[in-house]
């Protein structure tokens, strides 16, 4: 029983330490702010402000998850949403004509991010570092610098508040891309090969994988999500300014970061949800406390929280590490007996 | 003592013997040798690795050290550059002055220096950032005098007559500048003037003509009285360049040998240890060999890598073994033959000829690699067994769509236990094996595709003893299965046990094949060094 316990404790403390910290905040801020911090209202809020970053840093799970980096994903929410306000000003396009097209030039920068690392041999956080920097101004062009009301129809502004079984369908539309993303990574050969892609190109080149079109593709996925995310952010918001764009960035990849360490140890999409809402209820829950820090306390906390959870992961990873060596003889092999100096084969002893 | 006049062989332990009493004695000789080993000893876990070596270097001589895989070589190199510890009772000296094991910096510190295959050069530094890196930048005031410096490279180059410009980038220069490079920095020093050079391997990444040039260098780094330690497995390099040669092989010296004692034959049967005067052998039936019908794999004119044109078949239930020292294209012949290494020449599977440059389409036509490099090229380690085991294959476990988890575990399980990969849990992560099940893995991986064609190269590259055996059967096992298995090895012993006919390969070509009873360990070591063995043609 007690074995067992202990067991659960530890895998919690593995693989889920980010439900157990936002289980902590509940209970801590409940405690400190009765009645404001565990209300539907705060709840819904808190699931609601943070679906633009969910998408982004949903889509970002298959680049980074195939060894790619890809840090245009916030520029090219910015640009998405630039492009959109300048059609609905300067055409007269229907609107779901315009989004389309939006949505496809979204696509052509994943395209050419793709272009750059596969053909051109450029490493992808360079790349996408330049293609920010590009599209930063574009944007900055298409909106000459000012904040621009788009001009979008009372529709498009709603379709974000409808609310299903009470919960808007911003938050429904994360959901449901989370869980086709989810799908698609853990239960088909194109989210294995990614892995795959990811983990080692050169043994899955040699296992067959066709690795550069994976990395090419999974850079037009992400740029596509943050198309999406361009999407909900035009109707929620409404404003276009310039630096909405790569605010999102730094807390999308915080949330994919700190994700890794969860649920599976690796990229995975529900483990990047969990710890986008860990990370925001603990921020909403410091914001309450008091209005005289919360401008900085947000991103103070991110930076923490972040830190720690992969400090603890690579902490764990490291004692298994020193588990599986002090299993192991202790002396180096012979390279030159062995043809290779790879490790000593020996049986595990029980209890080690 | 090399001195003398009659040719005998003398062991090794004699002469170093003599030249120790010489040295401390009557003062006949009052020059140390430069190098001096005395009763070095290194045993590892269940291994002798060096058993009692001792040897002397003088300066001014370029000495040979040859053996063969496992022969210790590699073993005393690292014990003189102090990343081995040895056992106690041994000790070396360098001009007089005794090591301290266990202390890169002591070698430095008593003159004695390497230049390794790989070189350690940093590619994005220069040439006199390069030398500086190693031997400590000049210094004045807090800053680096960098004419000081690009002048104390200049000079160390000159010695060897090299053209190199010490501001060049060390990426933009060619393999045989590089290994000038090195050598120049081996010769720099802060403390003690560089008393011993030793050359691991440096022709190997060489062309020919670069070859000569090095050998020029080295004759100018011996007449400038530096003793030269060059490491080889090439005879005729070795027999071109050096003044005496060292024998080791199973971790003793055979012996020191002068130069003018040695022909190509005689070191050849030196290094592999046996007198393979003629083979009593019975003749393979050649009549079902290389028939066509009923090959599973033809190969014509194969070339790419360092692989000049090879042709071969293999049936099936066939072993057909690829031998030849590293260099001899021996390395490159599995990548080819499995399209992940450009090519050109034909390679058909069950007579239906397979593309190139492209690892999916060889497997789907049949063939399964298990490659060499584990770690490097065959393990996804963010992947846990059974998703290592299913990648190359994942259509025979899906189910409307998906991939089904109870098929697919089911699946893996099934290979793990039939090549007894333990433990045989499909979810373990791929680290928590030891190196040995590491292979099984990998292999179970290439014989759930059920392979026509089963292509092995190094197959029982660091994994124990125990574990090796385990792999034959198993090879044995998927050629009895109907599989044509090529197996690609620098090992003769693995070779010989496993296979039903042998490729022997120099630079680039295939030129003897060995067949049923002629498949033994010494002739292939032999035939790979490029010695003779009578009764055996080409």
């Amino acid at each position: 029983m007690i074995k067992r316990a202990r067991a659960m404790a530890e895998l919690v403390a593995r693989r889920y330490s980010a439900l157990a910290l936002l289980a902590f905040f509940f209970v801590v801020f409940t405690l400190l702010e009765p009645g404001i911090f565990l209300t539907d209202t705060t709840i819904r809020l808190v699931l609601t402000d943070r679906t633009v970053i969910g998408i982004l840093a949903v889509g970002a799970v298959v680049p980074f998850a195939a060894g790619g980096f890809d840090v245009s994903i916030g520029a090219t929410l910015g640009f998405g949403f630039a492009a959109l306000t300048w059609l609905s000003i300067n055409t007269s396009l229907p609107e779901p004509v315009m989004v389309l097209l939006m949505l496809a030039l979204c696509a052509l920068v994943g395209f050419i991010n793709g272009a750059v690392v596969v053909k051109l041999g450029v490493d992808s956080f360079i790349a996408t570092l330049a293609m920010s920097q590009i599209l930063a101004a574009v944007s900055l062009y298409l909106s000459q610098n000012r904040q621009i009301v788009a001009n979008l129809s009372s529709g498009f502004r709603n379709m974000t508040q409808i609310q299903i079984l009470s919960i808007t369908s911003d938050v429904w539309l994360l959901f449901v891309l989370a869980v086709i993303f989810w799908f698609v990574l853990e239960h088909t050969p194109t989210g294995r090969f990614v892995f795959a892609a990811g983990g080692n190109p050169t043994a899955a080149r040699l296992s067959g994988v066709p690795v550069s079109r994976y990395v090419w593709g999974s850079m037009v996925v992400s740029a596509l999500m943050a198309g999406i995310a361009a999407i909900v952010m035009a109707s929620k918001v409404g404003v276009y300014a310039n630096t909405y764009g790569t605010g999102q960035l730094f807390p999308a990849l915080s949330a994919l970061f700190f994700g890794a360490t969860q649920v599976k140890g690796r990229l995975n999409v529900w483990g990047t949800l969990i710890a986008l809402y860990v990370l925001a209820f603990g921020e909403e829950g410091l914001g309450l406390l008091g209005t005289n820090f919360t401008w900085w306390i947000t991103p103070l906390f991110d930076g923490l929280a972040l830190l720690g959870a992969v400090a603890l992961a690579a902490r764990q990873y490291r004692r298994m590490q020193a588990g599986k060596i002090a299993k192991r003889t202790s002396d180096p092999t012979p390279d030159e007996a062995t043809g290779g100096g790879g490790p000593v084969d020996s049986p595990a002893p029980a209890g080690g | 003592m090399s001195n003398s006049p009659a040719p005998s062989l003398v062991p090794a332990a004699e002469l170093a013997g003599a030249t120790v009493s010489t040295a401390a004695g009557t003062g006949a000789s009052p020059m140390a040798p430069a190098l001096l080993v005395d009763n070095l000893s290194k045993t590892f876990p269940g291994q002798r690795a060096l058993d009692r070596i001792s040897l002397a270097v003088k300066s001014g001589e370029i000495h040979g050290l040859v053996g063969h895989n496992g022969s210790g070589k590699s073993t005393l190199i690292k014990i003189l550059s102090g990343f081995h510890l040895p056992d106690p009772g041994g000790s070396v000296a360098v001009a007089g002055k005794s090591l301290l094991f266990g202390n890169p910096g002591a070698s430095r510190l008593v003159g004695l220096r390497f230049v390794h295959q790989e070189l350690g050069l940093v590619d994005s530094l220069t040439v006199a950032e390069n030398i500086a890196i190693d031997v400590g930048f000049v210094v004045k005031a807090g800053r680096i005098l960098w004419r000081e410096e690009r002048e104390r490279a200049r000079r160390l180059l000159e010695v060897l007559d090299s053209t190199v410009d010490p501001s060049a980038l060390v990426a933009d220069l060619g393999p045989a500048e590089r290994t000038e490079v090195a050598i120049a920095r081996a010769l720099a020093s802060a403390d003690r003037p560089t008393k011993v050079i030793v050359l691991d391997e440096p022709t190997a990444n060489l062309a020919g003509s670069e070859t000569t040039r090095l050998f020029a260098i080295l004759r100018r780094l011996k007449a400038n009285g530096v003793a030269v330690v060059f490491v080889s497995h090439i005879v005729e390099e070795v027999l071109n360049l050096c003044d005496r040669v060292t024998v080791l092989r199973e971790g003793r010296v055979v012996g020191t040998f002068d130069r003018e004692l040695l022909t190509h034959d005689v070191l050849v049967n030196l290094i592999v240890g046996a007198e393979l005067t003629h083979v009593n052998r019975q003749r393979a039936d050649l009549s079902q060999e290389d028939q066509g019908a009923g090959a599973r794999l033809e190969v014509q004119d194969l070339r790419g890598g360092g692989v000049d044109g090879i042709s071969f078949s293999a049936r099936s239930g066939q072993v057909v073994g690829i031998a030849g020292i590293t260099g001899s294209g021996r390395e490159d012949v599995a990548g080819l033959l499995f399209g992940s290494q450009d090519r050109s020449g034909q390679v058909a599977v069950e007579g239906a000829s397979m593309p190139g440059g492209d690892p999916r389409k060889a497997i789907a036509a049949g063939m399964a690699l298990l490659p060499s490099e584990r770690v490097r090229r065959a393990i996804i380690p963010t992947m846990n067994v059974r998703e290592n085991v299913t990648l190359p294959r994942l259509r025979t476990v899906m189910k409307s769509g998906r991939i089904d988890g109870r098929l697919e575990r089911e699946d893996a399980s099934l290979w793990l236990r039939r090549l007894g990969v333990r433990p045989d849990d499909p979810e373990a992560q791929v680290a928590a094996l030891s190196g040995g099940n590491q292979q099984r893995m990998i292999l179970a991986k290439c014989m759930r595709l059920q392979p026509a064609v089963l292509v092995l190269d190094e197959p029982t590259q660091g994994v124990d003893v125990g574990a090796k055996e385990g792999i034959y059967a198993m090879v044995a096992e998927a050629a009895r299965g109907g599989a044509a298995v090529v197996l690609c090895s620098s090992d003769s012993e693995e070779l010989a046990a496993t296979c039903d006919r042998v490729l022997v390969m120099q630079r680039g070509r295939v030129t003897h094949v060995l067949e049923g009873e002629d498949i033994i360990d010494k002739v292939i070591d032999t035939l790979e060094l490029g010695g003779s063995v009578e009764g055996i043609g080409r």
